[in-house]
């Protein structure tokens, strides 16, 4: 017999106290004032991990209450259908994601001239030089420091080799390379995971943009052909830009949002 | 190397004696003797088959395996006389309507062009000039579905609210009230043909709401509420041969006997959702009694100049019609009962055009009735013709649909019979001379049917990877085109249901298909917002048509060849010319 089981034991021998039930719902019923005690008294580390558990049992909770409402509330949803107008051979068809035709590609190849766009982010904050490259010393006594380390997550094509160590002057680590973004449609209101194509500008400066490093603001291409966009000439649309929302060093992955 | 051939023709008639012919004479040397053969005047299209092989390119290519021992039979059909030019450009962009253009149609005389749209409202355009005529307000919500009545004059069109509204395209105004009784929204519609009742006053409506019901826009009055349907009916036909075919949801075409709206079969087969339905007749239950060039056949023997084939043979059937209107008044009774009948339900089938006819005769009492009953409902403007011009309609239109009901499905089975493998018509019972429907659905097949005589299907089509979204008939019925949500459009020879070709080119899904009027083209829209025309001769693409922003609904082709009008998801209505 394991150690511990004596309890179990008596229990099926004999029963629980008589007032066991009683003594459980009072100590249920003390646990708030107990708990706000100890949240009131706890400090340093106790207390984030303590402020941690609770928010997310009330965020839990929350949830539990509003899919409870939900199921209460008496209203029946509306016919559903489509909103745009479809004809009657789509109306009874499921919701397909009906991505649009894009702007037409001349404006978007005179916007690209300019290298300007019509950006969900159009201010960045500026990223200094000693912010993405980290001086690396070398030589035997450490004395030479021309090489440089990115910090921030770049973009790298499949096709790059590496330059020797002796002539490689910035050095992209493998940790901080990416090569898919999730980009969300902004008509659509759905987000895909696609492969990133190419850096095409990040606004901090045009040596960032050669060496693909991906900031906050950056304009990025994607790969958006199994989004089915198409052409005004009914070409399937492969590549689109679309500009990063996020800090990628931070967060370990790409948000973007498309540019229509 | 030369082969021994000999020309037969579409009914199985030897012409000409047997040929010494080198094996890579082409299909136009092909004609040119053929021509010189029949003594015709000028050198007239044919396209042959050899073995139920067309003659491509040369006789040698066609040849298969077939014996060069033998006599080799080489069957000859004659093709349109007149050429459709091919569309190029875009020559306008029509706006107007304040939300995507669902439904596009062009009148059978190609004079007329309804769009139905999402912003509620009907729209006529002026052809000429290419601009907006009329704007009919009068539904609640969505119009989906528009037809135009066999004579050109009149509109319906149905919307998502379930109700019904017949215009007179003339002056662009409501012939009435809106017909409701259907709860949920409109599906399809259908006329009466014309050569069945040349008053043009009946027609079907189909809905979501399991019913298909049948109406006198000029009494208003429902006259058959066919239900049988357990499922959403998405489409309609009102065949030439008094029957209905609807097509559900429920996975089922049913066949319903238009004189008594009662159904005669139901058709099973299908695995999933029927989608579109199409007869072999379509185009001459829809052109009524206008030729290729928008003109009335009934308008007597001037009008019959260079006309296509079909309509040559039909204007020289139409003038011997009209001679028996005026010898008896049953007409439309005496040259139905020169169809060959077969098989007896399809006697109680065909038994329904004069039973139509008789009604026409008590019409008009009941139609005073109808008139004093709705107190002057229907405009003094739209009084019928009188009853001469009315018969020699009829008798044109069923000359017409007789002319093209018996040249292309028996000239097909001809060739079709040719093969080893000969189609099994005869063998399950149905009648050769019945019209054959076509059905699509999602379960990525369509079935040829002949409904008249059998519930039995003639073939079924497979080779499409993704649902069937539309399918139509080429205008003289040899042909049968089907458009793909995978984005392709195929090809059936129509007697035996054979794949023909499969057409490539769009990048989204194919929605809508439409030929032109000598059967040579045919044009696509697809959700990738272009149009494509292909060539049948080739089974090549011919002309991109890129320039709709968004989604293309509605593609349509005019039955006079001039124009191709589409309207899609960017609400811009555009037309198409050569």
């Amino acid at each position: 017999m394991a150690q511990g089981d004596h309890i179990d034991l008596h229990r099926r021998r004999h029963g629980r106290r008589l007032d066991h039930d009683e003594k459980a719902r009072k100590k249920e019923a003390r646990g708030a004032h107990t708990r706000a005690k100890y949240a009131q008294k706890v400090k340093g580390l106790r207390a984030k991990l303590l402020n941690k558990k609770r928010y997310s049992e009330k965020a839990t909770m929350q949830k539990t209450i509003k899919e409870h409402q939900e199921r209460d509330t008496k209203h029946r949803d509306k016919e559903g259908g489509p909103k745009d107008a479809v004809p009657g051979y789509l109306m009874d068809r499921e919701n397909m994601s009906h991505a649009k035709v894009l702007s037409n590609t001349i404006k978007q190849k005179r916007k690209e001239k300019a290298g300007r766009w019509n950006v969900p982010i159009p201010k960045v904050r500026p990223v200094g030089e000693d912010e993405v490259f980290k001086v690396m010393r070398s030589g035997n006594r450490r004395k030479k420091a021309w090489k440089r380390m990115i910090t921030k997550v770049t973009y790298v094509g499949d096709t790059f080799t590496r330059k020797p160590p002796k002539y490689e002057r910035f050095i992209r680590p493998s940790g901080l390379r990416m090569k898919k973004a999730h980009v969300t449609h902004p008509e659509l209101q759905t987000t895909f995971s696609l492969d990133i194509i190419g850096v095409k500008k990040n606004p901090q400066s045009s040596l960032y943009t050669s060496l693909g490093v991906i900031t906050k603001g950056t304009i990025i291409e994607v790969n958006v052909s199994e989004l089915g966009l198409v052409t005004p000439a009914g070409k399937v649309v492969w590549g689109k830009f679309a500009q990063v929302t996020n800090n990628p060093e931070n967060d370990g992955c790409i948000n973007a949002v498309l540019l229509v | 190397m030369s082969i021994i051939c000999r020309f037969r023709s579409a009914e199985g008639e030897g012409t000409g004696p047997q040929l010494d012919v080198p094996v890579e004479t082409t299909a136009k040397e092909l004609a040119l003797i053929l021509n010189k053969l029949l003594a015709s005047d000028e050198v007239l299209p044919y396209s042959f088959y050899v073995g139920g092989e067309e003659v491509a390119t040369t006789l040698g290519a066609a040849l298969g395996d077939a014996s060069v021992e033998q006599v080799l039979e080489v069957t000859y059909v004659p093709q349109a006389v007149f050429r459709v030019k091919s569309v190029t450009r875009c020559t306008s962009t029509l706006a107007g309507h304040a939300d995507a253009i669902l439904h596009v149609t062009f009148s059978p005389d190609g004079r007329h062009l309804a769009t139905g749209s999402g912003d509620a409202t009907v729209r006529l355009w002026d052809l000429t000039t290419e601009t907006p005529r009329f704007t009919l307000r009068g539904h609640g919500d969505w119009v989906l579905c528009t037809a135009w009545s066999p004579d050109g004059r009149m509109l319906a069109t149905g919307g998502k609210d379930g109700t019904l509204f017949v215009w007179d395209a003339v002056r662009g105004r409501a012939a009435g009230p809106g017909l409701s009784g259907h709860r949920k929204f409109l599906t399809a519609l259908s006329w009466e043909p014309m050569h069945s009742n040349a008053r043009c006053e009946l027609l079907a409506s189909a809905s979501k709401d399991l019913l298909i019901k049948l109406w006198n826009w000029r009494t208003g009055r429902c006259l058959h509420q066919l239900s049988g349907h357990t499922a959403s009916v998405t489409c309609l036909r009102w065949g030439g041969q008094g029957l209905i075919y609807s097509g559900s949801q429920d996975r089922t075409v049913k066949v319903w006997v238009a004189a008594h709206g009662t159904l005669a079969r139901s058709l099973e087969g299908h695995g999933h959702w029927v989608n579109c339905l199409a007869v072999s007749t379509d185009h001459a239950l829809r052109c009524g009694t206008f030729d290729h060039r928008g003109r009335d056949l009934s308008r007597g023997r001037g009008a019959v100049g260079a006309v296509g084939m079909a309509d040559a043979a039909a204007a020289d059937a139409a003038e011997e019609a009209t001679a028996r209107v005026a010898a008896s008044r049953a007409a439309v009774g005496a040259a139905d009962a020169s169809c060959e009948l077969q098989d007896a339900a399809a006697v109680v089938a065909q038994s329904a055009p004069p039973g139509v006819v008789a009604k026409r005769k008590r019409a008009p009492a009941g139609e005073e009735e109808g008139g004093r009953g709705a107190s002057g409902m229907v405009d003094a403007s739209l009084a019928l013709p009188d009853e001469a011009a009315l018969a020699a309609r009829a008798a044109a239109s069923l000359a017409r649909y007789d002319a093209l009901r018996g040249s292309s499905l028996r000239g097909d089975d001809a060739i079709a019979d040719a093969d080893a493998d000969a189609a099994p018509q005869s063998a399950d019972g149905a009648s050769v001379g019945d019209e054959m429907l076509a059905s699509c659905s999602d379960d990525f097949t369509a079935f040829l049917w002949r409904p008249a005589s059998s519930k039995k299907p003639v073939a079924r089509l497979q080779g499409h990877q993704r649902p069937i979204n539309a399918l139509a008939f080429a205008p003289d019925g040899r042909l049968l085109a089907t458009a793909s949500f995978d984005g392709s459009v195929r090809l059936w020879r129509s007697a035996d249901g054979k794949f023909v070709a499969a057409l490539r080119g769009h990048v989204g899904p194919v929605y809508q298909v439409g030929w032109s009027g000598d059967s040579r083209l045919v044009v696509s829209g697809s959700r990738d917002s272009t149009m494509k025309v292909w060539d049948v001769a080739s089974r090549k693409l011919k002309v991109d048509l890129p320039g709709h922003a968004d989604e293309v609904f509605a593609v349509d082709w005019s039955p006079d060849g001039q124009r191709v009008a589409s309207g899609g998801k960017d609400k811009m209505l555009k037309f198409w010319r050569a």
